[in-house]
Protein backbone atom coordinates (compact mmCIF):
# COMPACT_ATOMS: atom_id res chain seq x y z
CA UNK A 1 0.00 0.00 0.00
CA UNK A 2 1.53 3.57 -0.86
CA UNK A 3 1.49 6.39 1.49
CA UNK A 4 -0.24 8.66 -1.04
CA UNK A 5 -3.36 6.09 -1.50
CA UNK A 6 -4.00 6.04 2.12
CA UNK A 7 -4.28 9.76 2.10
CA UNK A 8 -6.83 10.22 -0.34
CA UNK A 9 -9.23 12.88 0.41
CA UNK A 10 -12.74 12.81 -0.77
CA UNK A 11 -15.23 15.71 -1.57
CA UNK A 12 -18.90 16.05 -2.29
CA UNK A 13 -19.83 19.56 -0.65
CA UNK A 14 -18.64 23.04 -1.24
CA UNK A 15 -16.97 23.83 2.47
CA UNK A 16 -15.23 22.11 4.68
CA UNK A 17 -14.58 21.80 8.53
CA UNK A 18 -17.47 23.71 9.74
CA UNK A 19 -19.50 20.56 11.01
CA UNK A 20 -22.71 22.22 12.59
CA UNK A 21 -25.46 24.15 10.74
CA UNK A 22 -27.18 27.02 12.33
CA UNK A 23 -30.95 28.24 10.96
CA UNK A 24 -31.11 31.80 12.17
CA UNK A 25 -34.01 34.05 13.84
CA UNK A 26 -33.98 37.75 12.25
CA UNK A 27 -32.58 39.81 15.06
CA UNK A 28 -30.87 43.28 15.18
CA UNK A 29 -30.44 43.06 18.95
CA UNK A 30 -26.31 43.01 20.39
CA UNK A 31 -25.00 39.26 20.41
CA UNK A 32 -21.92 39.09 22.63
CA UNK A 33 -19.29 36.75 23.30
CA UNK A 34 -20.87 33.51 24.56
CA UNK A 35 -24.68 34.57 22.55
CA UNK A 36 -25.16 31.84 20.05
CA UNK A 37 -25.03 34.19 17.35
CA UNK A 38 -21.35 35.37 17.96
CA UNK A 39 -18.99 33.69 15.82
CA UNK A 40 -16.11 34.16 18.66
CA UNK A 41 -18.20 31.82 20.80
CA UNK A 42 -17.51 28.39 19.06
CA UNK A 43 -14.23 26.69 19.63
CA UNK A 44 -14.74 25.21 15.78
CA UNK A 45 -15.95 27.10 13.39
CA UNK A 46 -19.97 26.73 12.36
CA UNK A 47 -22.01 27.45 8.61
CA UNK A 48 -24.92 29.98 9.28
CA UNK A 49 -28.18 31.05 7.84
CA UNK A 50 -30.22 33.88 8.84
CA UNK A 51 -34.13 33.58 8.19
CA UNK A 52 -35.35 36.48 7.13
CA UNK A 53 -38.27 38.14 8.14
CA UNK A 54 -38.83 35.66 11.00
CA UNK A 55 -38.42 37.72 13.91
CA UNK A 56 -38.46 37.00 17.75
CA UNK A 57 -42.41 37.90 17.53
CA UNK A 58 -42.95 36.02 14.89
CA UNK A 59 -41.10 32.90 16.20
CA UNK A 60 -42.77 32.97 19.65
CA UNK A 61 -46.16 33.41 18.64
CA UNK A 62 -46.66 31.68 14.50
CA UNK A 63 -48.11 28.57 14.45
CA UNK A 64 -45.39 25.88 13.83
CA UNK A 65 -46.72 25.26 10.43
CA UNK A 66 -45.69 28.55 9.47
CA UNK A 67 -41.93 28.01 10.48
CA UNK A 68 -41.10 24.48 9.02
CA UNK A 69 -40.88 25.84 5.20
CA UNK A 70 -38.47 28.47 5.63
CA UNK A 71 -36.42 27.20 8.09
CA UNK A 72 -36.01 23.68 6.68
CA UNK A 73 -35.15 25.34 3.28
CA UNK A 74 -32.54 27.29 5.22
CA UNK A 75 -31.47 24.03 6.78
CA UNK A 76 -31.39 22.30 3.56
CA UNK A 77 -29.36 25.52 2.05
CA UNK A 78 -26.54 24.35 4.48
CA UNK A 79 -26.41 20.90 4.33
CA UNK A 80 -25.73 21.59 0.88
CA UNK A 81 -23.13 23.89 1.29
CA UNK A 82 -21.11 21.74 4.19
CA UNK A 83 -22.96 21.49 7.10
CA UNK A 84 -23.39 17.79 8.51
CA UNK A 85 -25.71 18.18 11.38
CA UNK A 86 -27.87 21.44 12.46
CA UNK A 87 -29.07 23.42 15.10
CA UNK A 88 -31.10 26.66 15.40
CA UNK A 89 -30.53 29.89 17.48
CA UNK A 90 -33.92 29.88 19.10
CA UNK A 91 -35.07 27.18 22.13
CA UNK A 92 -38.51 28.09 20.89
CA UNK A 93 -37.76 26.32 17.38
CA UNK A 94 -38.18 22.89 18.93
CA UNK A 95 -41.93 22.87 17.34
CA UNK A 96 -39.37 22.31 14.03
CA UNK A 97 -37.25 19.74 15.07
CA UNK A 98 -39.16 16.98 13.59
CA UNK A 99 -39.80 18.61 10.47
CA UNK A 100 -35.97 19.11 9.86
CA UNK A 101 -35.01 15.73 11.12
CA UNK A 102 -37.14 14.53 8.68
CA UNK A 103 -35.95 16.74 5.48
CA UNK A 104 -32.57 17.34 5.55
CA UNK A 105 -30.88 13.76 6.07
CA UNK A 106 -28.49 14.81 8.82
CA UNK A 107 -28.68 14.87 13.12
CA UNK A 108 -30.47 17.58 13.82
CA UNK A 109 -30.71 19.13 17.63
CA UNK A 110 -32.53 22.34 17.45
CA UNK A 111 -33.30 23.50 20.80
CA UNK A 112 -30.98 23.40 24.15
CA UNK A 113 -34.41 22.22 25.83
CA UNK A 114 -33.81 18.55 24.33
CA UNK A 115 -31.01 18.45 26.95
CA UNK A 116 -33.58 18.00 29.93
CA UNK A 117 -34.46 14.41 29.84
CA UNK A 118 -30.60 13.75 29.18
CA UNK A 119 -29.67 15.45 32.37
CA UNK A 120 -32.92 14.38 34.15
CA UNK A 121 -30.85 11.15 34.19
CA UNK A 122 -28.12 12.09 36.11
CA UNK A 123 -29.11 13.85 38.93
CA UNK A 124 -29.75 12.65 42.42
CA UNK A 125 -32.55 10.93 43.29
CA UNK A 126 -35.43 13.78 44.19
CA UNK A 127 -33.56 16.33 42.26
CA UNK A 128 -35.48 17.65 39.15
CA UNK A 129 -34.36 19.82 35.48
CA UNK A 130 -35.37 23.00 36.06
CA UNK A 131 -35.73 25.47 32.47
CA UNK A 132 -34.98 29.11 32.66
CA UNK A 133 -36.31 31.07 29.27
CA UNK A 134 -36.60 34.82 28.12
CA UNK A 135 -39.79 34.81 29.49
CA UNK A 136 -42.88 32.21 31.04
CA UNK A 137 -45.52 34.10 28.98
CA UNK A 138 -43.59 32.76 25.75
CA UNK A 139 -42.39 29.25 26.95
CA UNK A 140 -45.35 27.27 26.22
CA UNK A 141 -45.88 23.54 27.08
CA UNK A 142 -46.06 22.71 23.14
CA UNK A 143 -42.71 24.19 23.47
CA UNK A 144 -41.33 21.39 26.17
CA UNK A 145 -42.93 18.60 25.30
CA UNK A 146 -41.91 18.99 21.15
CA UNK A 147 -38.11 18.91 22.77
CA UNK A 148 -38.71 16.17 25.08
CA UNK A 149 -39.05 17.25 27.94
CA UNK A 150 -41.86 16.97 30.78
CA UNK A 151 -45.03 19.23 30.34
CA UNK A 152 -44.37 19.95 34.21
CA UNK A 153 -41.40 20.87 34.05
CA UNK A 154 -40.22 23.89 36.49
CA UNK A 155 -40.13 27.18 34.78
CA UNK A 156 -38.96 30.17 35.61
CA UNK A 157 -38.38 33.62 33.16
CA UNK A 158 -37.20 36.89 33.03
CA UNK A 159 -40.05 38.73 32.67
CA UNK A 160 -39.77 40.33 35.85
CA UNK A 161 -36.74 42.42 35.33
CA UNK A 162 -36.16 45.74 33.35
CA UNK A 163 -33.82 44.80 30.53
CA UNK A 164 -33.31 41.16 29.52
CA UNK A 165 -37.10 40.73 27.95
CA UNK A 166 -37.23 43.96 26.56
CA UNK A 167 -33.92 43.74 24.84
CA UNK A 168 -34.12 40.01 23.92
CA UNK A 169 -37.80 39.32 23.03
CA UNK A 170 -37.58 42.39 21.12
CA UNK A 171 -37.41 42.75 16.54
CA UNK A 172 -35.99 46.09 16.97
CA UNK A 173 -33.83 47.20 19.95
CA UNK A 174 -30.08 47.51 19.49
CA UNK A 175 -28.84 48.08 22.99
CA UNK A 176 -28.61 45.84 25.95
CA UNK A 177 -27.10 46.78 29.20
CA UNK A 178 -25.60 43.92 30.01
CA UNK A 179 -25.37 44.70 33.87
CA UNK A 180 -28.88 44.80 34.33
CA UNK A 181 -29.38 41.93 31.93
CA UNK A 182 -27.44 39.49 33.97
CA UNK A 183 -29.28 41.09 37.16
CA UNK A 184 -32.27 39.99 35.66
CA UNK A 185 -31.31 36.23 34.85
CA UNK A 186 -29.70 35.97 38.24
CA UNK A 187 -32.90 37.04 40.12
CA UNK A 188 -35.40 34.67 37.72
CA UNK A 189 -32.34 31.81 38.57
CA UNK A 190 -33.63 33.25 42.87
CA UNK A 191 -36.84 33.13 41.83
CA UNK A 192 -36.99 29.50 40.24
CA UNK A 193 -34.66 28.22 42.99
CA UNK A 194 -36.84 29.52 46.11
CA UNK A 195 -39.74 28.44 44.32
CA UNK A 196 -38.96 24.38 43.22
CA UNK A 197 -35.47 24.02 45.97
CA UNK A 198 -36.06 20.24 44.30
CA UNK A 199 -34.24 21.60 41.24
CA UNK A 200 -30.60 20.46 40.81
CA UNK A 201 -29.83 21.21 37.46
CA UNK A 202 -30.54 24.15 35.10
CA UNK A 203 -32.28 24.82 31.62
CA UNK A 204 -31.31 27.62 29.63
CA UNK A 205 -33.90 27.34 26.94
CA UNK A 206 -32.47 31.32 25.10
CA UNK A 207 -29.32 31.07 23.14
CA UNK A 208 -28.93 35.16 24.63
CA UNK A 209 -28.59 33.92 28.04
CA UNK A 210 -25.37 32.12 27.14
CA UNK A 211 -23.19 34.72 28.23
CA UNK A 212 -24.79 34.85 31.93
CA UNK A 213 -24.43 30.62 32.31
CA UNK A 214 -21.16 31.00 34.22
CA UNK A 215 -22.64 33.99 36.84
CA UNK A 216 -25.57 32.20 36.91
CA UNK A 217 -24.26 28.73 37.74
CA UNK A 218 -21.58 30.71 40.10
CA UNK A 219 -24.66 32.74 42.20
CA UNK A 220 -27.74 29.55 42.09
CA UNK A 221 -24.99 26.93 42.89
CA UNK A 222 -26.42 24.24 40.65
CA UNK A 223 -25.24 22.99 36.74
CA UNK A 224 -26.32 25.22 34.13
CA UNK A 225 -26.81 23.67 30.63
CA UNK A 226 -27.76 25.85 27.84
CA UNK A 227 -26.81 25.85 23.85
CA UNK A 228 -23.62 26.53 24.06
CA UNK A 229 -22.77 22.77 25.91
CA UNK A 230 -25.44 21.42 23.67
CA UNK A 231 -23.91 22.36 20.83
CA UNK A 232 -20.36 21.50 21.59
CA UNK A 233 -21.98 18.10 22.49
CA UNK A 234 -23.51 17.44 19.18
CA UNK A 235 -19.93 18.49 17.42
CA UNK A 236 -17.95 16.26 18.98
CA UNK A 237 -20.15 13.36 17.50
CA UNK A 238 -20.29 15.09 14.27
CA UNK A 239 -16.11 15.60 14.06
CA UNK A 240 -14.25 13.59 17.41
CA UNK A 241 -11.42 14.82 17.99
CA UNK A 242 -8.33 13.43 16.50
CA UNK A 243 -6.11 12.51 19.72
CA UNK A 244 -3.09 12.34 17.34
CA UNK A 245 0.18 9.35 18.24
CA UNK A 246 -0.70 6.34 18.81
CA UNK A 247 -4.27 6.19 18.52
CA UNK A 248 -4.80 7.82 15.17
CA UNK A 249 -2.60 6.94 11.66
CA UNK A 250 -2.23 8.37 8.35
CA UNK A 251 -6.02 7.34 6.39
CA UNK A 252 -7.98 8.80 3.99
CA UNK A 253 -9.98 12.04 4.79
CA UNK A 254 -13.25 12.48 4.18
CA UNK A 255 -16.10 14.67 5.82
CA UNK A 256 -18.95 12.80 4.32
CA UNK B 1 -12.98 59.64 49.79
CA UNK B 2 -13.97 56.02 49.69
CA UNK B 3 -13.04 54.14 52.99
CA UNK B 4 -12.41 50.19 53.56
CA UNK B 5 -15.25 50.26 56.37
CA UNK B 6 -17.75 51.80 53.58
CA UNK B 7 -16.56 49.44 51.37
CA UNK B 8 -17.61 46.38 53.28
CA UNK B 9 -20.66 47.83 54.76
CA UNK B 10 -22.16 48.37 51.15
CA UNK B 11 -20.90 44.82 50.51
CA UNK B 12 -23.06 43.50 53.38
CA UNK B 13 -26.16 45.75 53.10
CA UNK B 14 -26.65 43.78 49.37
CA UNK B 15 -29.56 42.16 49.47
CA UNK B 16 -29.00 38.22 48.80
CA UNK B 17 -31.11 38.28 45.76
CA UNK B 18 -27.99 40.10 43.92
CA UNK B 19 -25.25 37.86 45.74
CA UNK B 20 -22.54 40.44 44.65
CA UNK B 21 -22.82 39.15 41.04
CA UNK B 22 -23.32 42.35 38.74
CA UNK B 23 -22.49 45.87 40.01
CA UNK B 24 -24.86 47.23 42.77
CA UNK B 25 -25.96 50.71 42.47
CA UNK B 26 -22.55 52.38 44.14
CA UNK B 27 -20.71 50.84 41.68
CA UNK B 28 -18.97 48.68 43.73
CA UNK B 29 -18.22 44.57 43.22
CA UNK B 30 -17.77 41.53 45.47
CA UNK B 31 -14.90 38.92 44.45
CA UNK B 32 -15.20 37.69 47.66
CA UNK B 33 -14.12 33.52 46.94
CA UNK B 34 -16.09 30.96 48.86
CA UNK B 35 -14.61 27.49 49.92
CA UNK B 36 -15.98 24.41 51.74
CA UNK B 37 -13.91 21.75 49.98
CA UNK B 38 -9.95 21.06 49.36
CA UNK B 39 -9.33 21.43 45.48
CA UNK B 40 -10.40 23.63 42.99
CA UNK B 41 -10.55 23.93 39.41
CA UNK B 42 -11.10 20.27 39.06
CA UNK B 43 -15.21 19.76 38.81
CA UNK B 44 -15.18 16.19 37.25
CA UNK B 45 -14.24 13.55 39.65
CA UNK B 46 -13.19 9.81 37.54
CA UNK B 47 -13.64 6.29 39.46
CA UNK B 48 -10.91 4.59 37.88
CA UNK B 49 -11.27 0.67 37.41
CA UNK B 50 -8.14 -0.95 38.80
CA UNK B 51 -6.05 -1.90 35.75
CA UNK B 52 -2.48 -2.07 34.39
CA UNK B 53 -3.06 -1.66 30.20
CA UNK B 54 -1.82 1.50 28.54
CA UNK B 55 -4.27 4.78 28.55
CA UNK B 56 -3.24 6.22 25.21
CA UNK B 57 -3.87 9.93 25.06
CA UNK B 58 -8.19 9.93 24.23
CA UNK B 59 -8.48 7.45 26.79
CA UNK B 60 -10.55 8.50 29.77
CA UNK B 61 -7.42 7.27 32.15
CA UNK B 62 -4.76 9.71 29.97
CA UNK B 63 -4.73 12.81 31.88
CA UNK B 64 -3.83 14.95 28.47
CA UNK B 65 -7.34 13.83 27.06
CA UNK B 66 -8.96 16.11 28.67
CA UNK B 67 -9.18 20.07 27.97
CA UNK B 68 -9.91 20.80 31.65
CA UNK B 69 -8.62 19.77 34.91
CA UNK B 70 -9.95 16.22 36.21
CA UNK B 71 -9.64 13.99 40.07
CA UNK B 72 -9.02 10.72 39.41
CA UNK B 73 -9.21 7.96 42.09
CA UNK B 74 -8.69 4.56 41.32
CA UNK B 75 -11.23 1.77 43.21
CA UNK B 76 -8.40 -0.66 44.56
CA UNK B 77 -8.99 -4.22 43.89
CA UNK B 78 -11.99 -3.68 41.46
CA UNK B 79 -10.05 -4.92 38.45
CA UNK B 80 -12.51 -5.54 35.27
CA UNK B 81 -12.73 -9.42 35.66
CA UNK B 82 -13.78 -8.79 39.49
CA UNK B 83 -16.31 -5.47 38.47
CA UNK B 84 -17.59 -6.65 35.37
CA UNK B 85 -17.40 -10.69 34.59
CA UNK B 86 -17.76 -11.71 38.39
CA UNK B 87 -19.24 -8.74 39.99
CA UNK B 88 -18.35 -8.89 43.33
CA UNK B 89 -20.89 -7.42 45.95
CA UNK B 90 -18.00 -5.36 47.77
CA UNK B 91 -17.02 -3.16 44.41
CA UNK B 92 -19.92 -0.92 44.12
CA UNK B 93 -19.98 0.00 48.04
CA UNK B 94 -15.95 0.70 47.29
CA UNK B 95 -17.08 2.72 44.14
CA UNK B 96 -19.54 5.00 46.74
CA UNK B 97 -16.58 5.52 49.06
CA UNK B 98 -14.15 6.65 46.24
CA UNK B 99 -17.06 8.44 44.74
CA UNK B 100 -17.73 10.10 47.98
CA UNK B 101 -14.12 10.74 49.03
CA UNK B 102 -13.71 12.90 45.55
CA UNK B 103 -16.47 14.63 46.36
CA UNK B 104 -14.91 15.77 49.43
CA UNK B 105 -11.37 16.72 47.80
CA UNK B 106 -13.16 18.77 45.32
CA UNK B 107 -15.42 17.30 42.55
CA UNK B 108 -18.90 18.68 41.67
CA UNK B 109 -20.04 15.56 39.57
CA UNK B 110 -18.63 12.57 38.76
CA UNK B 111 -17.64 9.13 36.04
CA UNK B 112 -16.22 6.25 35.66
CA UNK B 113 -13.61 4.60 33.84
CA UNK B 114 -15.79 2.19 32.40
CA UNK B 115 -19.29 1.94 29.84
CA UNK B 116 -20.94 -1.34 32.07
CA UNK B 117 -20.79 0.76 35.71
CA UNK B 118 -24.39 2.00 33.82
CA UNK B 119 -24.92 -0.47 36.55
CA UNK B 120 -23.54 2.10 39.23
CA UNK B 121 -25.30 5.33 38.50
CA UNK B 122 -28.30 5.16 40.26
CA UNK B 123 -26.44 4.24 43.84
CA UNK B 124 -23.83 6.74 42.95
CA UNK B 125 -26.25 9.39 42.52
CA UNK B 126 -28.45 8.76 45.43
CA UNK B 127 -25.38 8.34 48.01
CA UNK B 128 -22.46 10.88 46.41
CA UNK B 129 -25.00 13.80 45.90
CA UNK B 130 -23.81 15.13 43.07
CA UNK B 131 -24.25 14.77 39.16
CA UNK B 132 -23.09 11.19 38.04
CA UNK B 133 -22.30 10.11 34.81
CA UNK B 134 -21.54 7.25 35.02
CA UNK B 135 -21.19 5.41 31.63
CA UNK B 136 -21.26 7.21 27.69
CA UNK B 137 -23.96 4.27 27.08
CA UNK B 138 -26.25 6.77 28.79
CA UNK B 139 -26.11 9.38 25.52
CA UNK B 140 -27.98 6.56 23.64
CA UNK B 141 -31.26 8.04 24.12
CA UNK B 142 -30.25 11.19 23.60
CA UNK B 143 -28.36 10.68 20.18
CA UNK B 144 -31.54 8.57 19.22
CA UNK B 145 -33.55 12.11 19.39
CA UNK B 146 -31.22 14.05 16.90
CA UNK B 147 -31.44 11.03 14.35
CA UNK B 148 -33.32 11.58 10.83
CA UNK B 149 -36.51 9.21 11.01
CA UNK B 150 -35.82 5.79 10.73
CA UNK B 151 -32.59 6.02 11.52
CA UNK B 152 -31.05 4.56 15.43
CA UNK B 153 -28.13 4.22 16.81
CA UNK B 154 -25.81 1.27 17.44
CA UNK B 155 -23.17 0.68 19.87
CA UNK B 156 -19.89 -0.71 20.04
CA UNK B 157 -18.94 -2.41 23.18
CA UNK B 158 -14.90 -3.81 23.96
CA UNK B 159 -17.09 -7.11 24.67
CA UNK B 160 -20.17 -8.17 24.08
CA UNK B 161 -20.05 -11.20 27.04
CA UNK B 162 -20.25 -8.60 29.44
CA UNK B 163 -22.55 -6.16 28.03
CA UNK B 164 -26.30 -7.54 28.36
CA UNK B 165 -29.89 -5.95 27.97
CA UNK B 166 -29.41 -4.44 32.00
CA UNK B 167 -26.31 -2.48 31.11
CA UNK B 168 -28.39 -0.38 28.23
CA UNK B 169 -31.50 -0.51 30.36
CA UNK B 170 -29.81 1.14 33.37
CA UNK B 171 -28.24 3.79 31.01
CA UNK B 172 -31.79 4.35 29.84
CA UNK B 173 -31.01 2.75 26.22
CA UNK B 174 -33.48 0.18 24.76
CA UNK B 175 -32.94 -3.32 25.13
CA UNK B 176 -32.94 -3.65 21.69
CA UNK B 177 -30.43 -1.21 20.76
CA UNK B 178 -27.87 -3.02 18.07
CA UNK B 179 -24.80 -3.97 20.29
CA UNK B 180 -22.12 -5.08 18.62
CA UNK B 181 -18.40 -6.34 20.26
CA UNK B 182 -14.74 -5.91 19.66
CA UNK B 183 -13.97 -8.58 20.95
CA UNK B 184 -15.81 -10.38 18.42
CA UNK B 185 -13.35 -9.14 15.32
CA UNK B 186 -10.08 -10.26 17.02
CA UNK B 187 -7.67 -10.83 19.80
CA UNK B 188 -7.08 -6.60 20.75
CA UNK B 189 -10.46 -6.07 22.51
CA UNK B 190 -10.67 -5.71 25.41
CA UNK B 191 -7.34 -4.02 26.52
CA UNK B 192 -8.53 -5.61 30.23
CA UNK B 193 -7.45 -8.85 29.21
CA UNK B 194 -3.64 -7.91 28.37
CA UNK B 195 -1.47 -9.42 30.80
CA UNK B 196 -0.02 -7.35 33.98
CA UNK B 197 3.36 -9.23 33.37
CA UNK B 198 3.65 -7.64 29.43
CA UNK B 199 1.01 -4.98 29.32
CA UNK B 200 1.25 -3.62 25.39
CA UNK B 201 -1.44 -3.09 23.31
CA UNK B 202 -0.92 -3.01 19.38
CA UNK B 203 -2.79 0.00 18.85
CA UNK B 204 -2.92 -1.00 14.66
CA UNK B 205 -4.93 -3.63 15.69
CA UNK B 206 -7.13 -2.18 18.12
CA UNK B 207 -7.93 0.55 15.47
CA UNK B 208 -8.79 -2.34 12.94
CA UNK B 209 -10.73 -4.63 15.12
CA UNK B 210 -12.36 -1.22 15.85
CA UNK B 211 -13.29 -0.44 12.50
CA UNK B 212 -14.56 -4.05 11.65
CA UNK B 213 -16.84 -4.00 14.85
CA UNK B 214 -18.18 -0.83 13.00
CA UNK B 215 -18.54 -2.39 9.33
CA UNK B 216 -20.03 -5.05 11.12
CA UNK B 217 -22.74 -3.45 12.88
CA UNK B 218 -23.59 -0.95 9.93
CA UNK B 219 -24.13 -4.10 7.59
CA UNK B 220 -26.30 -6.32 9.88
CA UNK B 221 -28.24 -2.90 10.83
CA UNK B 222 -28.61 -0.71 8.04
CA UNK B 223 -30.70 1.91 10.09
CA UNK B 224 -27.74 2.81 11.78
CA UNK B 225 -27.39 6.47 12.00
CA UNK B 226 -24.77 7.04 14.53
CA UNK B 227 -22.60 5.27 16.70
CA UNK B 228 -22.02 5.41 20.69
CA UNK B 229 -18.77 3.42 22.03
CA UNK B 230 -19.37 1.93 25.14
CA UNK B 231 -15.53 1.65 26.42
CA UNK B 232 -13.85 4.17 27.62
CA UNK B 233 -10.81 3.00 25.36
CA UNK B 234 -11.90 3.69 22.01
CA UNK B 235 -11.86 7.71 22.27
CA UNK B 236 -8.72 7.75 20.64
CA UNK B 237 -10.01 5.54 17.88
CA UNK B 238 -13.26 7.32 17.22
CA UNK B 239 -12.20 10.23 14.73
CA UNK B 240 -11.07 7.08 12.61
CA UNK B 241 -14.20 4.95 13.39
CA UNK B 242 -16.53 8.08 12.42
CA UNK B 243 -14.55 8.90 9.11
CA UNK B 244 -14.60 5.27 8.09
CA UNK B 245 -18.39 4.65 9.06
CA UNK B 246 -19.14 7.91 7.26
CA UNK B 247 -21.58 8.46 10.85
CA UNK B 248 -21.19 10.76 13.92
CA UNK B 249 -19.62 8.52 16.94
CA UNK B 250 -20.50 9.82 20.27
CA UNK B 251 -17.82 8.15 23.53
CA UNK B 252 -16.93 9.04 27.15
CA UNK B 253 -15.25 11.98 25.78
CA UNK B 254 -18.18 13.75 24.13
CA UNK B 255 -20.09 12.82 27.53
CA UNK B 256 -18.01 14.02 29.82
CA UNK B 257 -17.31 17.22 28.12
CA UNK B 258 -20.91 18.04 28.04
CA UNK B 259 -20.86 16.96 31.54
CA UNK B 260 -18.70 19.32 32.77
CA UNK B 261 -19.81 22.42 30.56
CA UNK B 262 -22.86 21.99 32.46
CA UNK B 263 -21.04 21.88 35.94
CA UNK B 264 -18.38 25.04 34.96
CA UNK B 265 -19.83 26.78 32.55
CA UNK B 266 -17.18 28.73 30.07
CA UNK B 267 -16.27 31.99 31.44
CA UNK B 268 -16.82 34.65 28.04
CA UNK B 269 -15.75 37.64 29.34
CA UNK B 270 -16.57 41.20 28.90
CA UNK B 271 -19.24 42.59 28.49
CA UNK B 272 -21.47 39.25 29.51
CA UNK B 273 -19.16 39.13 32.25
CA UNK B 274 -18.39 40.85 35.79
CA UNK B 275 -16.35 41.18 38.77
CA UNK B 276 -18.54 38.53 41.04
CA UNK B 277 -18.02 36.24 44.31
CA UNK B 278 -15.92 33.34 43.08
CA UNK B 279 -17.70 29.69 44.29
CA UNK B 280 -17.22 26.64 42.94
CA UNK B 281 -20.28 25.43 45.52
Amino acid sequence: MSGASQRLAHGGKTIYGARVGMVMVDTVFPRMPGDFGNMVTWPFPVLVKIVRGFSPTKVTTLPAEEMMEPFALAAEELVAEGADGITSSCGFLSLVQEELRQRCGVPVGVSALMQVPFIERLLPPGKRVGVLTVSTQLLEERHLVAAGAGADTPLGGCENGSEFVRIFASDDQVEVDAAAAERDVLQAGDALMARHPEIGAVVLECTNLQPFTRALRDHIGVPVYDAYSFVCWFHAGLAPRDFGHPGSAPRPWRER
Amino acid sequence: METIAMRKRDLEGRPAASGGGPADQAGLYSRRAHGGKTIYGARVGILMLDTYFPRVPGDLGNATTWPFPVLFKVVQGASPKRTNAEREAWIIDAFVEAGQELVAEGADGLTTSCGFLSLFQDELAAKCGVPVAASSLMQVPFVERILPPGKRVGVITANTEILGAEHLEAAGASRDTPVVGAQEMGTAWPPSYIPREDPKWDMAAAEADLKAAGDKLVSQHPDIGAVVLECTNMPPFARSLSEHLRLPVYDVYSFICWFHAGLAPREFGHPGSAPREYRER
